[in-house]
C-alpha cells in the first residue's frame, strides 16, 4: 500500500490545517478569550512545552511504524 | 382481542401511557404515525456532546491446516493511547489558559464537537491448507486521528504563546 493512505497529501494538508487554525480562532473568539492574555508562568510553560513535544513524537513515530509496515 | 394479547406479551417495546386507573394497555409504537414516539428517542435526545473520536478496530485471522505461517499485526491500542493524551493535554491547556472553569470547559467541547472522527476498520484474513506464508496487517487510517488532534493541539499551543 502506498504511503498516500495513511499521511495525508501536501495540499489537503494545508487546507486541513487553515481549517482548524479557523477552527480555534472562531471558538476563542466566540467564547471572548483573548489569548494573549493568558497568565502561564515559566515552569508551566516550559512543562507544557515538553509535553506537547512528546506528544508530536509519539505522533510522528505512530505515522513512521505505518509506513514501514507497508 | 387478539391484538391486545399480542401488545401484552411484549411490554417493553412500547410507550408505557398510564392512566388513572392504570389498566389500559401501552400504546405500541407505530412507525407511520407522526405523533407516536419511539421508546428510544428520549435517550438520544439526552446524549452528550462528549469527545466523539472513536476508533474501532476488528481483526480477525483464521489459519487452518497450515504451517510456517508468520503473522504480523499493527498495535492499533497504541494508537489510541497517543490520541487520548492528545485529547487530556488540549483540555489541560486549555483549562490553564483560561480562567474561568466552566468557560474552558466551554471551549473544550465546543473544539471537540467539531471535530468528530470515526474510524472503523474490519479485517479477515483466513489461510487454509497454506505453507510458508507471511501476513502483514495494516490499519492505514490510523494515525489520521492523532495527526488532528495534533494539528490542534498545535493551533492551540500557537494561540497561548506558551512555546
Amino acid at each position: 500500500m502506498s504511503d498516500q493512505n495513511n499521511k495525508m497529501p501536501e495540499d489537503l494538508q494545508v487546507v486541513s490545517n487553515k481549517v482548524i487554525e479557523l477552527l480555534v480562532d472562531t471558538t476563542f473568539k466566540k467564547h471572548g478569550v483573548n489569548p494573549q492574555e493568558a497568565q502561564v508562568d515559566d515552569e508551566t510553560r516550559s512543562q507544557l512545552k515538553e509535553l506537547v513535544e512528546d506528544l508530536q513524537k509519539s505522533v510522528e513515530s505512530l505515522k513512521n511504524q505505518n509506513n514501514e509496515d507497508n | 382481542m387478539a391484538r391486545k394479547q399480542y401488545f401484552a406479551s411484549t411490554p417493553g417495546a412500547y410507550n408505557n401511557v398510564q392512566t388513572n386507573q392504570g389498566a389500559r394497555a401501552p400504546r405500541r409504537f407505530n412507525a407511520l404515525d407522526p405523533k407516536s414516539c419511539h421508546p428510544f428517542d428520549e435517550d438520544t435526545q439526552q446524549a452528550n456532546q462528549s469527545i466523539k473520536t472513536t476508533q474501532q478496530s476488528f481483526e480477525s485471522i483464521v489459519v487452518k491446516d497450515s504451517c510456517d505461517v508468520e503473522v504480523t499485526t499493527t498495535n492499533t491500542q497504541a494508537a489510541v493511547n497517543v490520541q487520548i493524551g492528545l485529547q487530556a493535554a488540549i483540555a489541560l491547556i486549555i483549562s490553564i489558559s483560561v480562567a474561568d472553569s466552566d468557560r474552558a470547559e466551554e471551549i473544550t467541547q465546543d473544539l471537540y464537537e467539531k471535530i468528530k472522527t470515526t474510524q472503523i476498520n474490519h479485517q479477515q484474513t483466513y489461510i487454509e491448507n497454506s505453507r510458508g506464508v507471511q501476513v502483514t496487517t495494516t490499519d492505514t487510517d490510523i494515525a489520521v486521528n492523532a495527526q488532528i488532534l495534533l494539528q490542534v493541539l498545535l493551533a492551540i499551543v500557537a494561540r497561548l504563546n506558551i512555546l
